[in-house]
């Protein structure tokens, strides 16, 4: 079952209406979806008998400009698709419904999504740092991050050679 | 037959010795600098929690100390089994077996009391029905 | 009795001799601490293996720190393992000696720009050599260690040095 089609049946729910639009990307189409109309629309292509999304496959995001976009990509083994759901989140309401309801490999997958970027999910069993260490600041793949320059007392500035190899803007010009 | 004494006391001397010279030499020769960091326990970099020294199980105790008891019973067992073909031939057959027989059942009535007392168990049944009915 | 006579003898024949036999003792004894984080790892256990064999040095591997003299600090060292790896390194008993292997211990390599990796171990612990390669190739890592040997046999063990190095 191709992407439109699911859209299709997605369309027709009646609590999905208004959250959701499928969006031609570049290499392949997805469905995005509000982050109110997330968890609805999880449910649902988890529980239909027709779409049958029973594994999460993965779940990441991409810190772009004022908004995280989360990327939830589903796939079904029975019937033999995939699907990739686009949640974009804003960064001064950084809040999203979690998916451990419905697929407990969600647990971790949102953990990671929490450590790296940020992101807070609502109702999650146990949200904290899943690779950084407990005392690690900030979130690191956010595009406004700076690493840190010393952590428990050790000293990691960056020598003028590393800071010589280092690309700046304008350098692809040449 | 003194001088074969002689021999025994030469033996156990010199090794000791050896050793010991070698102790002494290495309170020289080797350096000495203690400190909290190195005396830490070695736990693969992390921090300890919590002292090594704990209480231990009652149950490795009960279990090591039957295997030693019925350990030497079959120890003391072997030199019987070799001998039994020639005490047989000189007459003894009879004797050794019913000695060997109440050796093993006054051992036995032993393993019957630790067993039907769970000293065998792993999980005492009191533990065992605990968690069934929780 | 804990008064010791290392770096207190004065310099002559018989104490020079005397040194030099200690130091060779302790050169072609040195047993390295299993330390492979990363990829280097792979080489240092490939060096240790049968065709790069480090065993003909007299060096064999040990797991723990209170039975090596030697650390090869094969790999990454990210922020989170640094101070693991000082611990590590405070429980080996003296003497001992680092050899950082590979580009990422030794500056922090390819992965300088990530926000979790230490820029070089010698910002946690001192380091004798460092061996550059990535990774160094076995006859690299065995050059290296034949070199820590060069350097321990030129230490002054017995006989007063400027360093006082073990008193």
């Amino acid at each position: 079952m191709r992407t439109s089609e699911a859209f299709a049946l997605l369309e027709q729910q009646e609590a999905l209406k208004g959250s959701i639009e499928l969006l031609e990307g570049e290499v392949s189409p997805s469905i995005k979806v509000t982050p109110e109309g997330l968890l609805a629309t999880l449910t649902f292509c988890k529980e239909s008998p027709t779409l049958d999304y029973k594994v999460l496959a993965s779940q990441t995001g991409v810190h772009e400009g004022e908004v995280i976009n989360l990327f939830y990509h589903l796939t079904s083994y029975s019937k033999g698709h995939t699907l990739a759901i686009e949640c974009p989140v804003p960064l001064d309401n950084c809040k999203v419904d979690t998916a451990c309801g419905l697929w407990s490999a969600a647990n971790w997958l949102e953990r990671e999504t929490y450590d790296l970027l940020g992101v807070e999910f609502i109702a999650h069993p146990d949200l904290r740092r899943i690779m950084l260490p407990d005392d690690w600041e900030g979130h690191p793949l956010r595009k406004d991050y700076v690493a840190p320059l010393t952590y428990q007392g050790v000293d990691n500035h960056p020598t003028e050679l590393t800071l010589s190899f280092q690309v700046k803007k304008g350098d692809d010009d040449e | 037959m003194l001088a074969q004494f002689g021999y025994v006391f030469l033996f156990l001397v010199i090794p000791s010795g050896f050793v010991l010279m070698n102790l002494f030499v290495a309170q020289f020769l080797s350096p000495y600098r203690p400190s909290s960091d190195k005396s830490k326990v070695y736990d693969c970099g992390e921090d300890p929690i919590g002292s090594g020294l704990v209480q231990f199980n009652m149950r490795f105790y009960l279990v090591a100390l039957v295997f030693v008891i019925f350990d030497v019973e079959i120890a003391v067992m072997y030199p019987v089994s070799v001998v039994f073909k020639e005490l047989l031939f000189d007459g003894w057959g009879m004797m050794a077996f019913v000695e060997i027989t109440i050796f093993v059942l006054i051992l036995m009535s032993g393993l019957i009391y630790v067993w039907s007392q769970g000293g065998l168990d792993w999980v005492r049944d009191e533990v065992k029905n605990n968690k069934a009915k929780n | 009795m804990k008064r010791n006579l290392l770096n207190t003898l004065p310099e002559n024949i018989i104490i020079g001799t005397v040194d030099d036999l200690l130091n060779k003792a302790r050169a072609n004894s040195l047993f390295y601490m299993l330390f492979g984080l990363a990829c280097c790892g792979i080489e240092m256990m490939q060096t240790g293996g049968p065709r790069g064999d480090l065993d003909r040095f007299g060096s064999v591997p040990r797991a723990s720190p209170r039975q090596s003299d030697l650390m090869i600090v094969a790999g990454t060292v990210t922020l989170k393992m640094a101070s693991r790896v000082k611990t590590l390194y405070d429980q080996m008993p003296e003497p001992k000696y680092v050899i950082s292997m590979g580009s990422c211990s030794n500056s922090g390599g390819l992965f300088q720009p990530a926000y979790s990796v230490l820029d070089g171990v010698d910002r946690v612990i001192p380091v004798d050599i460092y061996l550059p390669g990535c990774p160094p190739r076995p006859e690299a890592l065995t050059s290296a260690l034949l070199e820590l040997q060069k350097k321990i046999k030129s230490e002054k063990y017995l006989q007063k040095s400027k360093d006082n190095a073990y008193i």
